[in-house]
């Protein structure tokens, strides 16, 4: 009977105890503050104080969102997430590291939005994809990474879709990498990559498409293709790079105006639709490898 | 007794404390700023400071002062590296001056985000920038002063508006130049609009624009200015609404160049015109622009009648005005000239996005002659040479008939042959001859199209030539003609009618 009773209650002690830890680490929606602490369970009256304090308490598929601004440091993702900041300012401030790691399930869906990383010239990227399925970066700014704004390179045989609107990169050794040894689809639309050292670099086999964005100020070229990777771009403005667009690899430009770049067009794959501006006061004008026909 | 003495070491720890906060230095990467904030509070997130200059005192330089709450956060001297950003909460200052001046070093990035800037009476700009390497105004309002933006650091540098909305700013929206060096700007998903000018280009400025509207200025939307010190200023111009100003978009140069490149532009609505170009600006057209005037080429002369003997030159100055905009240069041609006669154009070609030039259209004629004119005074080498083509066709025709054909008068068949030959030749010199009168543009006769002039009987009828040629060098016969000049710019075009009297 004692020891019926013993057992009994180290079970209600351990449901306690495991229903009390599933409870913080489950919840659908957490929160963080500027005034929070980690040391709370996340919640709307008693915040967390870091994206890294707060993921460990939310659930798969769940959101984090931020009550007001704050610092809220790097966070390494291992499941599907949404972490939102339109709410706040919500920063995420490294110096030496990477700002938030991507390293998902094969089928996770991670999506950041509202988030300012500053890198202060020595965070490595910004935000770095190493596994999962598919990424959304929303209405963010990323500044001051010595490596790349956003690099997402998956490993071999992996198919992967990153999907960027509204992101103001600048000043980053590199705005968004691209490639790897997988098949990264990439589709950026209303976005700024202003005074990297190269605004979208993308290589092996990435396939990108841009829409109403610009490219301006980046150190050594706007976008530039490489390996088989190929760039689609349909309205923007590519402005005082060093090479605006090289292709080293397939890129077809439409209603692009390229100009006030010491380089307008390099590169022997530039295919043009015959309808984008490129005598636009560049140091040299370039031609487009081929034009292609509108239909 | 105690107590008292407890609350003046609270004090005295607490001055300590303050100034040791303000002095001190332990400035941090991330600083916050509140409209309840203190400025001797460290600006932390738990203590903000009140004011971006104080918050900007404890920042590291790289560092990012964030508005936590709605506020008046004063004016501020940036010297460092910095970003500002009120995304949150839109921070505002209403500087009874100036707004935010930036004098930070050649490779600073200083980024302004989500703040509103709205200045009073006695207001000079909203930002000034003396010196960066990168300044980035995102999401941000800056209205009330008399540059919205003064971007012209004298070494150069870049500058971005992204989402900025620059209003009713007495001189300009946003300027852009510098002394020494390039001043690069980048304007996307802007408004400029009941400003002066709403964006201004000065020499050292070059300018791109995308996806914004330049309306409701009071003079220009967009200008490129270069005064007469000289320099070179630029605009780009893509997806750009240009409505309500007096002028939508010009290009002034007094020395140097000033140049507008316009693409997919709407410029409607203005009170004096939809561009405008004075000294040696250009406003350049991509031709996929929407301007609200009917495109034409408009020719006039102030001496549309000439009146020459056969064998000299007949000029005609024309003086050439084009409303709207065109992207391709203007070229010129005329038609209706007698037989012997040929037209030139001095320049050949006048820019595209030419508003008003002249050309002086020459008019040669040949005089009737037995020597064989192979010397048509005034007239060019490509005319002259076919000419000479033509005429020794003509004699070659003549002298291998007469062998050919001898044999009626007795002469040996063995000639026929070679008359046979010289016949061949002579057509296909006399071909060659036709074909290079009609392939040296403006400048030959224009035989192979001699209709303009069908009320004239001779008004260069081909069937004449030959008859003509019996008279030894295609003379231009007396009469008075009627000449048409036709100035073309893609599909546009425009004519003049010119009288030629020949004696």
């Amino acid at each position: 009977m004692r020891a019926r009773l013993a057992i009994s209650s180290l079970v209600v002690a351990l449901a306690l105890a495991l229903g009390g830890s599933t409870a913080h680490a489950q919840a659908t929606r957490t929160w963080v503050s500027g005034v929070g602490d980690d040391a709370n369970p996340c919640s709307r009256t008693a915040p967390c104080k870091t994206f890294a304090g707060a993921i460990s308490k939310t659930a798969p598929q769940g959101e984090i969102d931020v009550l007001d601004p704050g610092g809220f440091g790097a966070v390494t993702i291992t499941k599907s997430i949404t972490i939102d900041g339109r709410n706040a300012m919500a920063g995420v401030l490294v110096s030496g590291t990477n700002g938030v790691i991507i390293s998902a399930a094969a089928t996770d869906v991670v999506t950041l939005r509202g988030l300012t990383f500053t890198g202060l010239g020595t965070g490595l990227s910004a935000i770095k994809y190493l596994t999962g399925a598919t990424v959304h970066v929303e209405d963010c700014v990323i500044s001051g990474f010595a490596t790349d704004a956003i690099d997402f390179q998956p490993g071999a045989g992996v198919t992967a879709n990153l999907y960027v609107k509204h992101l103001n990169v600048n000043n980053n050794a590199a705005g968004l990498v691209v490639g790897g040894m997988g098949s990264p689809s990439v589709v950026v639309v209303k976005s700024n990559f202003f005074n990297d050292s190269i605004g979208l670099h993308a290589t092996g086999t990435a396939h990108v498409t841009i829409h109403d964005s610009v490219f301006g100020g980046n150190a050594m070229y706007g976008l530039w293709a490489e390996g088989t990777a190929e760039i689609n771009m349909d309205h923007g403005l590519v402005t005082a790079n060093g090479t605006g667009v090289q292709g080293d690899s397939t890129v077809r430009l439409s209603e692009v105006m390229i100009g006030h770049n010491t380089t307008g067009l390099a590169g022997t794959k530039v295919a043009s639709f015959g309808n984008n501006r490129v005598q636009a006061g560049n140091g040299t004008n370039g031609t487009p490898s081929s034009t292609l026909p509108q239909q | 007794m105690p107590m008292r003495r407890l609350m003046a070491a609270c004090a005295a720890l607490g001055l300590v404390l303050g100034a040791g906060g303000v002095a001190r230095a332990q400035a941090t990467s991330e600083t916050y700023v509140s409209g309840v904030g203190d400025d001797a509070n460290p600006c932390s997130r738990t203590a903000p400071c009140k004011s971006f200059a104080g918050a900007l005192a404890n920042t590291l330089a790289g560092g990012i002062i964030t508005v936590l709450d709605p506020g008046e956060f004063g004016f501020v001297l940036i010297d460092r590296a910095i970003t500002i950003d009120g995304h949150a909460r839109h921070g505002g200052i209403q500087p009874a001056t100036a707004g935010i001046t930036i004098a930070a070093g050649a490779t600073d990035v200083v980024a302004l985000r989500g703040l509103s800037i709205i200045g009073g009476a006695g207001a000079t700009n909203g930002v000034t920038v003396m010196s960066a390497g990168l300044v980035e105004i995102d999401d941000s309002w800056i209205s009330g002063f008399s540059d919205g933006v003064a971007f012209t650091p004298a070494m150069g540098g870049q500058l971005v508006l992204d989402e900025v909305v620059l209003k009713d700013n007495s001189d300009a929206g946003v300027v852009v130049g510098a002394a020494n060096g390039a001043a690069l700007a980048t304007i996307t998903k802007s408004r400029s609009e009941g400003n002066g000018v709403g964006i201004r280009a000065v020499a050292g400025g070059k300018v791109g624009v995308y996806d914004s509207d330049v309306s409701r200025n009071a003079a220009e939307g967009v200008l490129a200015l270069v005064d007469a010190g000289g320099g070179n200023a630029e605009v780009n111009l893509e997806s750009v609404m240009a409505s309500g100003n007096a002028t939508g978009v010009r290009a002034a140069a007094a020395a140097g160049s000033a140049v507008v490149r316009l693409s997919n532009v709407m410029s409607t609505s203005n009170a004096t015109a939809p561009f405008a170009e004075s000294g040696g600006g250009q406003v350049l057209s991509f031709g996929n622009n929407r301007l609200d005037v009917v495109p034409a080429i408009a020719l006039s002369s102030t001496a549309p009648s000439q009146t020459v003997t056969a064998g000299m030159d007949a000029t005609y100055p024309i003086d050439v005005g084009v409303t709207g905009l065109t992207a391709a240069d203007l070229a010129f041609a005329c038609s209706g000239l007698p037989a012997g006669a040929s037209c030139s154009f001095a320049p050949m070609t006048l820019p595209a996005g030419t508003v008003s030039g002249q050309v002086v259209l020459t008019v040669s004629t040949t005089a009737a002659s037995g020597n064989g004119g192979l010397v048509v005074p005034g007239a060019d080498a490509g005319a002259r040479g076919a000419a000479s083509l033509l005429l020794l066709a003509f004699v070659l025709l003549m002298g291998g008939g007469f062998l050919a054909l001898g044999k009626r008068r007795g002469r040996g068949t063995a000639w026929r042959p070679l008359g046979a030959a010289i016949v061949l030749v002579a057509l296909v010199g006399g071909a060659a001859g036709l074909t290079a009168c009609g392939s040296s543009a403006s400048t030959t006769p224009d035989l192979s199209m001699p209709g303009g002039g069908d009320d004239l009987g001779g008004a260069g009828d081909m069937a004449a030539v030959p008859d003509d040629l019996s008279g030894g060098a295609m003379p231009t016969p007396p009469g008075s003609y009627a000449i048409t000049v036709t100035g073309t710019s893609g599909q546009l075009s425009g004519s003049l009618a010119l009288t030629l009297v020949v004696n």
